[in-house]
């Protein structure tokens, strides 16, 4: 899969990875975050 | 969609809920089938084309103290029977 000029939903998780790591990464492989939120599932 | 949830639990509930719709029939996604293709951040996919850098820095801690295999599993479960994903 290749990221590049992908569009990505970042879901994070307060308890996993946030979404802010996961955009960071997403950016890095070149791929356009739309949307970054994180979920609390308790 | 690059989900960041720990928990298998979790990640099977979201990665069904975008792609074939809510499980639980509780949400406005019961019955919406997305068919979006999900993806666990710690799965090589991912990893593979991030910069190695911002991946060690961003998720590099996160990742240890998760059991990755059984996510990759269900992740990789849900998106097969999607038709359409990557």
């Amino acid at each position: 899969m290749d990221l590049h000029g992908k569009k990505v939903i970042a879901i994070g998780e307060r308890d996993g990875v946030q979404a802010t790591a996961i955009a960071a990464v997403a950016r890095s492989a070149g791929a356009e975050v739309l949307l970054e939120l994180n979920q609390c599932f308790v | 969609m690059i989900l960041g949830a720990a928990e298998v639990g979790y990640v099977e509930m979201m990665a069904e809920t975008v792609t074939a719709g809510d499980p639980t029939y509780t949400g406005p996604l019961a019955g919406v089938s997305l068919g979006l293709p999900v993806y666990h951040v710690t799965e090589p996919e991912v990893r593979e084309n991030a910069d190695a850098s911002v991946y060690q820095d961003q998720i590099g801690v996160s990742e240890i103290a998760m059991e990755t295999e059984p996510i990759w599993t269900t992740v990789r479960t849900i998106r097969e029977r999607t038709p359409g994903t990557p």
